[in-house]
């Protein structure tokens, strides 16, 4: 019965250098503590007992950058939502990221929670995941075997389950920079500082038509959704309202959301078909 | 310069606002930690409990459970028997722990005792206790059938079952032009103070000393006293600093009670503090629905109403729950005039954690039901809100009024009130500007709602004040104040009294071994019963130190006269001896001392007013409550700053009930929320409030004039708000909360 608070006992492990964390991994039986945001609940509520906890924190100064490198942005996984929604880089290079993680949760969420956490916990309804996915981000997942580099449409497998092993660490998410891109995060929240109900991320390039457009859910599924195909039948067209309506009806319909406290599936369907055409109305300027 | 009626700044708030004040969790008793193993079934028989493996476990120094405490028990835990009557109501007082059956999920099977927390957690999941489920019964429809009994012994789960009769029903149901139907519910919610309950108790050499979050340490103490068979005089209950109840810790709890336990048989002080999701089993509220008929002219006349109130109980009857189907029925006609009314009342047990009272318990009920009768008759009749209850308030020169149930309104003027009111609030401006919002395409309401409540709740209160030798003043007061800043109030009217410095005043509650006798805060009653028991024992100070001063001066106590921290020879004003001076002489001669002990009788008082709510309801069907206005008659005003503020707490919780907090209980019987999506309001969520109080009060009969405000704004503020989004949506709703996904 739910009277929980306490977690089991655990060992800590404060590792001096990545490579130290990543052969503690191999042992076994260990998990990484970021932020703590979604870690200690799930140890409060015991549904995670592991042995050991490994505090990533140490080595802030080395995962928490927020490189330039012209053509794309590298983030490595400590930088926290405060420090990625207030960067200047983030900003002006990825601006959709910057908007998303002042959206994530309320103040102290942002202050400790990072990138990294939140995409290797993979909520179904995070926020960051539909970035990832409509970023076309690449991840850097490290072990003491070496490095590999995973698409963001790739690493989501489903709720809370993703292509990290267990002795592998997230060290970094690379989004392209794309310039010349309208963007949007539309989120629906009940109360502030929840989790979506549901999620939009929008990326498009408008000119006198419809370039590119990236649009990706959260909160709609098993984990964030891009409707690839779909997405194809506004892409080199000008669209008009009527295009937007029947692209919303079909890919809310595609989408088989969750029923819980915060609103049954049929209802989230709603929502999503409605903040779509909200959405790219405003992204693509389409008149209504 | 006189304090009542100003906004004093609160007296004892540094502590609270530098993290300093001191809840059950933070005293600092070397005592065991206690946790407890509870029934994942809504309802099942417990075949064994095996305790083996956990007392095994390292740390743990005992596991008791029915069978350990039942030789101590004298009965099990009752009802407020100051408000409730046993003898309407069938029940099976609560034990310790469960005995043959586990009737919820969540309930209390077995309390593990060790050294700490963390080990007795772990212990807890190292009993195992052999269940055979039953079929049970989630909802009161389900528990209505009587397929399931709860509780065998009484045969049926409806523990509750009177009909609340007044006036020639039959004939007003003819006479009618219309005959309106209505079906309106208010779902289950979570009281939610911030402090989750706690416990410490102590047993040695056959005195129990208990700390408790309470707001009603000696009728804890009388309980503990009944159940244990312990002599009152020899168990002293301390209230530390309460962070919040609502009402809901007069609930007396059987965690409570075996802490209690456990701290007698182990001969040593035993802890217990609830964690959050403890919290959100210990006690819930509302959950009622009412389906009935009113019979309407055409002109809006509201000849009666008749009708079926069930209240679900969840599945024991607790201290506090017997008050809500017993006081929702005569409270139902409100300040209207409705001379004929049926409802029959029906309590259900449920196989769903219990309810207990929470803010307003009863009135935000009965409030809800009319203020939606009212608003649905002047929809099916296409008048105007206001105009509907215009016409159905009692008029000023019938009150004293008594309702059709025999309930007696002591004073007021409702008419007046509505109408300076709604004038007061700018109600007819802002529906013109929510009109030409949705001219617009913004769905935008704006929403009114009416309320007399009833609150004092007699049957008296203590106050006692000591001078000492040097003059400074300690009043001891039955007003049990966690949080609302009434002991500021209660300085404020002893201050007047005395006529001295405020800071020269302390306030004092809370202990049964310092307070002579209480009843306790709830029920918006404080400043009118623990201030006017102040104040009455004040003046009765004050006639001692004139006893005192006429000594020193030589004079007949007649002529002594008492002004601004001097006592004056009325015939010769040159001769005077100071406050100081007469304190000192007090404790030297004759008939030393200078105390008044008061305990004063009181009765229910009927504070009324209007409060009026603007809402916007976005594409997704998500309801802000933009601006939230009050203007009530509350009697005397003592401290405008700490009533604004019961306004203003009261409002947020009024957000909460209108359109975000649901306790959902699922079909298994659990509860399906945790504080991340039962959600209580953020400040993100709460309106623009603005509250007045009547310039022209109407007064209690208690000394201090004053009614009470404590609960108002939750006790109409969810009729207002759901008004308001009807007026948005242009869509009846009948229940709270309001759902984004019924709205679109
Ligand atoms: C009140 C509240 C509100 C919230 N609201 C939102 C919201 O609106 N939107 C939203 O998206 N999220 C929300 N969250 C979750 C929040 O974003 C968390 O910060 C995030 O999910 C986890 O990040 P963290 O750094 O705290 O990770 P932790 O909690 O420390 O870890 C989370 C998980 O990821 C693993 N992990 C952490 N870092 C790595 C790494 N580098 N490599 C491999 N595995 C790793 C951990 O082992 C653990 O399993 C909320 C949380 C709270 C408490």
């Amino acid at each position: 019965m739910r009277c929980n608070m306490y977690p089991t006992i655990f060992g800590l492990y404060e590792p001096s250098s990545i490579y130290d964390t990543l052969d503690f991994l191999d042992n076994g039986n260990a998990k990484i503590i970021a932020g703590g945001q979604s870690l200690i609940p799930m140890l409060k509520l015991r549904v995670i007992q592991p042995k050991f906890l490994v505090d990533l924190n140490k080595l802030r100064g080395d995962l928490d950058y927020i490189e330039d490198r012209g053509k794309s942005i590298g983030l490595g996984s400590l930088a926290t939502h405060a420090k990625i929604s207030t960067d200047q880089i983030v900003k002006s290079k990825i601006p959709l990221l910057s908007v998303t993680a002042s959206k994530v949760g309320d103040m102290q969420v942002r202050n400790l929670g990072t990138l990294g956490g939140s995409v290797s916990n993979a909520d179904p309804s995070a926020d960051y995941p539909a970035v990832l996915l409509a970023y076309d981000a690449t991840l850097t997942l490290i072990s003491s075997g070496g490095e590999r580099k995973v698409k963001a449409s790739e690493f989501f497998k489903g709720p809370f389950s993703t292509e990290l092993k267990d002795n592998e660490i997230l060290r970094e998410v690379e989004f392209p920079v794309l310039e010349g891109y309208a963007y949007k995060y539309e989120k629906i929240v009940r109360r502030a500082g929840d989790f979506a109900m549901v999620g939009i991320a929008v990326l498009a390039k408008v000119s006198d038509k419809v370039e590119d457009l990236r649009i990706a859910y959260t909160g709609v599924g098993e984990k964030a959704y891009r409707p690839y195909e779909l997405e194809k039948e506004l892409v080199g067209k000008k669209v008009t309202r009527d295009d937007l309506e029947k692209f919303a009806e079909k890919v809310s319909a595609t989408l088989t959301p969750p029923s819980d406290s915060r609103g049954s599936s049929s209802y989230r369907k709603k929502v999503a078909k409605i903040a779509t055409i909200k959405t790219l109305s405003e992204v693509l300027g389409v008149v209504s | 310069m006189k304090y009542s009626g100003r906004s004093i700044k609160r007296l004892y708030d540094d502590k609270f606002v530098t993290g300093r004040s001191s809840y059950v969790d933070d005293l600092q008793v070397s005592a065991m930690h206690a946790g407890f193993v509870r029934s994942p079934y809504a309802h099942a028989k417990i075949k064994s409990i095996d305790t083996s493996e956990a007392l095994k476990s390292p740390g743990i120094v005992a596991v008791f459970t029915y069978k350990d405490f039942s030789p101590l028990l004298k009965r099990g835990i009752g009802i407020w028997e100051t408000y409730e009557d046993p003898k309407q109501w069938k029940f099976v007082a609560r034990k310790a722990l469960a005995d043959n059956k586990v009737r919820f999920v969540g309930e209390p099977v077995a309390i593990v005792i060790g050294s700490d927390k963390y080990s007795v957690r772990d212990a807890v999941d190292k009993v195992n206790v052999d269940y055979e489920r039953l079929p049970s019964a989630v909802s009161m429809e389900d528990a209505l059938k009587d397929k399931v009994i709860i509780h065998e012994e009484l045969g049926t789960n409806v523990g509750f079952d009177s009909t609340f009769s007044g006036g020639d029903v039959e004939g007003s149901f003819k006479q009618a032009d219309k005959i309106i139907s209505v079906e309106i519910t208010n779902n289950r919610l979570i009281p939610s103070p911030m402090e989750p309950r706690g416990i410490i108790a102590s047993y040695e050499s056959g005195t129990l000393n208990v700390w408790y979050s309470t707001q009603v340490p000696h009728a804890a103490r009388s309980e503990f006293s009944k159940v244990l068979g312990i002599p009152s005089s020899k168990i002293r209950v301390i209230m530390p600093d309460v962070g919040g109840a609502f009402g809901s810790k007069v609930n007396i709890m059987p965690e409570d009670l075996s802490v209690v336990l456990s701290s007698i048989k182990l001969g040593r002080p035993v802890k217990w503090v609830a964690t959050r999701s403890e919290e959100m089993l210990a006690s819930e509220a509302r959950h009622n629905t009412f389906k009935g008929e009113v019979a309407v002219k055409s002109d809006g006349t509201v000849l009666g109403i008749k009708g079926d109130l069930l209240v679900d109980l969840g599945s024991y009857l607790t201290y506090t729950a017997p008050l809500q189907p017993a006081i929702i029925p005569l409270m139902i006609p409100s300040a209207y005039r409705i001379r004929s009314a049926s409802i029959r009342s029906r309590a259900i047990y449920t196989n769903t954690p219990p309810i207990t009272m929470y803010r307003g318990a009863s009135r935000p009920e009965a409030t809800f039901i009319i203020e939606r009768i009212m608003s649905t008759v002047a929809d099916e009749l296409k008048l105007d809100d206001v105009e509907v209850r215009e016409k159905n308030l009692v008029k000023p020169d019938e009150v004293p009024y008594t309702n059709v149930f025999g309930l007696k309104y002591d004073s007021g003027d409702y008419i007046s009130l509505l109408r300076s009111g709604v004038n007061k609030l700018g109600y007819y401006d802002m529906r013109k500007y929510a009109e030409e919002e949705r001219k617009k395409g913004r769905k935008v309401g704006v929403g009114m709602a009416f309320y007399l409540e009833i609150s004092g709740f007699g049957p008296w209160e203590y106050g006692e004040v000591r001078v000492d030798e040097n003059g400074d003043v300690i009043v001891i007061t039955g007003g049990t104040p966690h949080g609302q800043g009434t002991e500021t109030a209660i300085a404020q009217l002893v201050s007047d009294a005395l006529q001295v410095d405020i800071s020269r005043i302390r306030i004092v509650w809370g202990d049964t071994e310092i307070v002579a006798s209480s009843m306790g805060t709830y029920g918006s009653r404080t400043i009118s019963a623990a201030g006017s028991a102040a104040q009455v024992a004040a003046s009765q100070v004050l006639e001692k130190m004139k006893k005192v001063a006429a000594r020193i001066m030589k004079v007949d106590v007649e002529e002594v006269e008492y002004r601004e921290g001097e006592f004056i020879n009325k015939k010769d004003e040159r001769v005077k001896v100071s406050w100081d001076d007469v304190a000192k002489a007090g404790y030297t001669g004759t008939d030393p001392g200078i105390y008044a002990q008061v305990t004063l009788q009181g009765d229910v008082t009927f504070p009324y007013g209007v409060h009026v709510a603007l809402v916007e309801v976005d594409d997704y069907g998500i309801v802000r409550v933009k601006e939230y206005k009050a203007y009530d008659d509350i009697g005397n005003v003592i401290n405008p700053a700490l009533a604004e503020g019961q306004i203003m707490g009261g409002t947020v919780q009024a957000v909460g009930q209108a359109i975000y907090e649901e306790a959902i209980i699922n079909d298994d019987g659990g509860l399906a929320v945790t504080y991340a999506d039962y959600f209580i309001p953020t400040p993100v969520e709460v309106p623009q409030i603005t509250s007045f109080f009547a310039e022209k009060p109407h007064v209690s009969a208690y000394p201090v004039g004053s009614k009470g405000v404590g609960e108002a704004a939750l006790i109409v503020g969810p009729a207002a708000i759901v008004r308001a989004i009807e007026n948005a949506v242009n869509k009846p709703i009948n229940k709270t909360p309001v759902r984004p996904e019924d709205l679109i």
